[in-house]
């Protein structure tokens, strides 16, 4: 390890990412926010098992990606038994609204977020990761361990992929 | 007013209106980044103080590490909560031998909870918190097994391995280590305050629990081993008295009083004295003790070589073996009265039935069973002038009886002898595949009836290549004998033992082998600890059921210990047994599994008393850091 752990600046370039990551993976949007909130807090506190340089976003956000994929599997197994870790998509169903263009929005949240997670996993992390809170392509690209130039390739990949699902869905809606 | 994405990198065409429908809809994942870095700070916060209080940077990586493969029911509350036991992001490279050394252990304790949680489902109705505790240990269980199934598989199967295919107690010693780092990661909890004396004294009893059923297997009859006592008992014996005391050290004081916990312990006493009573019962009604050389000559003396006639002639040869060896080890005339008049009274009886078989006729020469009328039914002067012809002889077991009725009656010149012993020595081939000592045993027969035992010395090269074919150090040092053919067992290219078959009588073709030894000579392929081994191997065999007579493998196996004990060789050999007995080493490696049993009870027990009644965590859990809330 060399250099210090500088926690306000690692939480401000890799919340939304891994927050994005997380809820990707299948964790309901407020356990993404608890297990990302449990991933820096464990990082800290173990902060003297990471070897590599602080200044490399690189290696700390591969290490944080490890932690936070490490304690989702822990949570997700134990939610097999408990019910817990509702996905975003199914969350979003369950979404009450009031008045009529309230309801319109979520109507249309509930495509996207429906469409969205029936993207590729790779592809539906990038775009999660990315447009949860727009993170930088940097911080993305240290968490998954690839370049800016391969992260913006995936992105594009993923938004081509989107939008002709987003598409199809709209035409089906649009017919019946 | 509608958020709008911010993109400082944005690529070409990416800030498009899908850009901002996805940021619309992903709006739950943007937390206040404030109230996130209090989240954050809050967990870290709370964390700290409870290490302050129950420190567990004090736990060494060691058992940090080993800790990972521990299911939160066997760390207890408090260290899983603290995360000991969570995965963490270290590369699994840097767990990999605490874990290897932890995991026989855990695995099995895992086997154990796991059916008594599946048992407690099915019998036991709970409520509330009893229901919830079970449903988390349910769950718990379930995680390790999910995470450790294919490691589990493999340490089975490593284990039968070591059992079977292993020499020497690989086994046992995995288990031994396995169970001390066990219990070591225990000490480092304790040392850091992480594990009460109940935690403790619970889970060391019932480690020892499973190590004694383990060791029981050790108590069954023993075939090879002096110190019967030490092995058999001493082990499971600690492993109970430790076990139990734990289990009473870590009784929690304050439900000590109560109805369930007051009978515990007696009945907890009660039930490991009943098992190790009934298991000592059952080993002493099975177990063997070791016939000794007054047993068999008493055998001996009363011996009527079976109920039926046709038996007995079978039989002599076989008795003639015994006393054979005893004889050559120079050991005293044997009274022989009793065999002598159930012989004669088969032999007359087979005579007019005709149903001798003359290979038993040599043995009954011999032992001098036999009288001038029954030589003369031996009387076969056709063979005799074979024997003295240019034909060569391919075996001579069959015509052994003409021969020595021929020299009973009349006489051979002296190159008429060294003619038939010449042709009976060229018989030999150490290369013949199925070449074996009754080859080598029949030509000694022949040459001590033609008065030529001087001869023997001629042998002793094709015979020693025999019998280097025929020897089996099979495992640990401990067993090693003479095969009935060198097709008994197979052999690498390096000449070890690989596979072996029709052991059972190998006793016999080891007395044979023996007896040549004393002949020929000790073949310089056989060092002082192969005979050290043949002995132990000879002692085994020597073993008699409880309650049981001794029959003719006993005598045998007796009888060709004695012998060897007769032999050049053996003497150096147990001069240099006696060397490694100055040093102790010798009965400090015979008594390894009882020194480390009472080191594992002695630990255990120091274990226990040195954990703390209490931790700080205790009756406070809510000051517990929720750093993973779902360990």
């Amino acid at each position: 390890m060399v250099g210090e752990m500088d926690l306000d600046a690692v939480i401000e370039q890799f919340r939304s990412p891994l927050i994005g990551a997380l809820s990707a993976w299948g964790a309901a949007p407020r356990d993404a926010v608890d297990l990302a909130q449990d991933t820096f807090a464990e990082g800290y506190l173990s902060r003297d098992r990471f070897h590599g340089e602080w200044s490399d976003s690189g290696a700390v956000g591969a290490w944080l990606y490890g932690i936070a994929k490490n304690l989702y599997r822990t949570a997700q197994r134990k939610a097999t038994g408990r019910g817990r870790l509702v996905s975003l998509a199914s969350a979003s169903d369950v979404a009450e609204a009031s008045s009529e263009e309230a309801i319109e929005a979520e109507e249309q949240k509930a495509v996207i977020t429906a469409a969205v997670a029936q993207l590729e996993e790779s592809w539906r992390t990038v775009l999660m990761m990315r447009y949860s809170d727009g993170a930088s392509l940097a911080a993305i690209g240290a968490l998954l361990g690839m370049s800016e130039r391969a992260v913006e390739g995936r992105l594009r990949r993923a938004r081509a992929a989107l939008k002709e699902q987003l598409q199809n869905t709209r035409s089906m809606e649009a017919r019946s | 007013m509608k958020k709008q994405l911010q993109l400082d990198d944005a690529f070409d065409g990416e800030t498009a209106e899908l850009s901002d429908e996805l940021y619309e809809a992903l709006g739950e994942l943007r937390p206040d980044p404030k109230g996130f870095r209090e989240g954050v700070q809050d967990r870290i916060d709370a964390a700290e103080a409870n290490a302050s209080a129950v420190p567990s940077a004090k736990l060494n990586a060691f058992a940090r590490r080993a800790a990972a493969f521990f299911p939160p029911v066997l760390l207890g509350k408090g260290a899983a909560k603290l995360g000991v036991g969570a995965p963490v992001a270290a590369k699994m490279g840097t767990k990999f031998l605490p874990g290897l050394l932890v995991f026989p252990v855990v695995s099995i304790i895992m086997v154990f909870f796991t059916l008594l949680i599946g048992l407690k489902t099915i019998f036991t109705r709970a409520d509330g918190q009893q229901r919830q505790d079970r449903d988390e240990a349910n769950i718990d269980t379930k995680l390790w097994w999910g995470r450790f199934w294919l490691p589990f598989a493999l340490m089975t199967v490593l284990s039968f391995i070591l059992m079977f295919k292993v020499p020497g107690d690989a086994f046992a010693l995995l288990i031994t280590i396995s169970t001390l780092s066990f219990l070591g990661v225990y000490a480092s909890l304790v040392r850091a305050g992480l594990a009460t004396r109940r935690e403790v004294g619970m889970r060391a009893s019932i480690a020892m629990i499973w190590l004694m059923g383990l060791s029981l297997q050790m108590a069954s009859p023993l075939q090879r081993l002096d110190d019967s006592i030490a092995y058999g008992w001493l082990v499971p014996l600690f492993l109970i008295i430790g076990s139990t005391c734990c289990a009473i050290l870590g009784k929690p004081e304050a439900k000590s009083n109560q109805k369930g916990y007051r009978w515990r312990t007696p009945l907890l006493l009660l039930g490991g004295s009943i098992l190790v009573a009934m298991v000592l019962g059952l080993s002493l009604a099975g177990g063997k003790k070791e016939a000794t050389y007054d047993d068999v000559r008493a055998w001996v003396a009363s011996y009527e070589a079976g109920e039926d006639d046709e038996d007995r002639c079978y039989e002599v040869p076989r008795v003639e073996r015994v006393i054979t060896n005893f004889y050559a080890a120079g050991e005293p005339r044997f009274d022989l009265k009793v065999l002598r008049r159930a012989a004669r009274e088969g032999l007359e009886v087979a005579f007019k039935t005709g149903s001798f078989n003359t290979l038993c006729a040599a043995s009954f020469a011999r032992l001098g069973f036999l009288e001038d009328a029954d030589y003369e039914n031996f009387i076969d002067e056709d063979e005799v002038e074979t024997m003295l012809s240019s034909r060569r002889m391919i075996s001579g077991d069959h015509d052994l009886p003409a021969l020595l009725a021929h020299l009973h009656f009349g006489s051979l010149s002296y190159q008429e002898r060294h003619l038939i012993a010449d042709k009976a020595i060229a018989t030999l081939d150490p290369t013949r595949r199925l070449a074996n000592a009754k080859d080598v045993l029949w030509i000694i027969h022949y040459l001590d009836a033609l008065d030529l035992s001087e001869r023997v010395q001629e042998l002793e090269q094709p015979a020693h290549e025999i019998l280097k074919r025929l020897w089996c150090r099979v495992v640990s040092g401990k067993e090693a004998c003479f095969t009935a053919y060198p097709t008994s067992a197979k052999r690498d290219e390096d000449g070890a033992i690989t596979e072996t078959s029709a052991s059972s009588v190998w006793g016999d073709a080891t007395s044979r082998a023996v007896y040549l030894m004393k002949r020929l000579g000790v073949p310089e392929f056989l060092s002082a600890s192969d005979l050290a081994a043949l002995d132990a191997y000879l002692l085994g065999e020597s073993h008699q059921f409880e309650g049981s007579e001794i029959t003719r493998y006993h005598a045998e196996a007796v009888s060709a210990r004695t012998l060897l004990h007769t032999m050049p060789g053996w003497e150096s050999s147990r001069a240099e047994e006696g060397a490694i007995d100055e040093f102790t080493v010798k009965r400090i490696l015979e008594f390894r599994v009882v020194i480390a049993a009472a080191l594992l009870v002695i630990f255990s027990l120091l274990l226990t008393l040195r954990a703390p009644s209490s931790t700080s965590r205790d009756g406070d859990p809510d000051l517990l850091p929720n750093v993973i809330p779902w360990v």
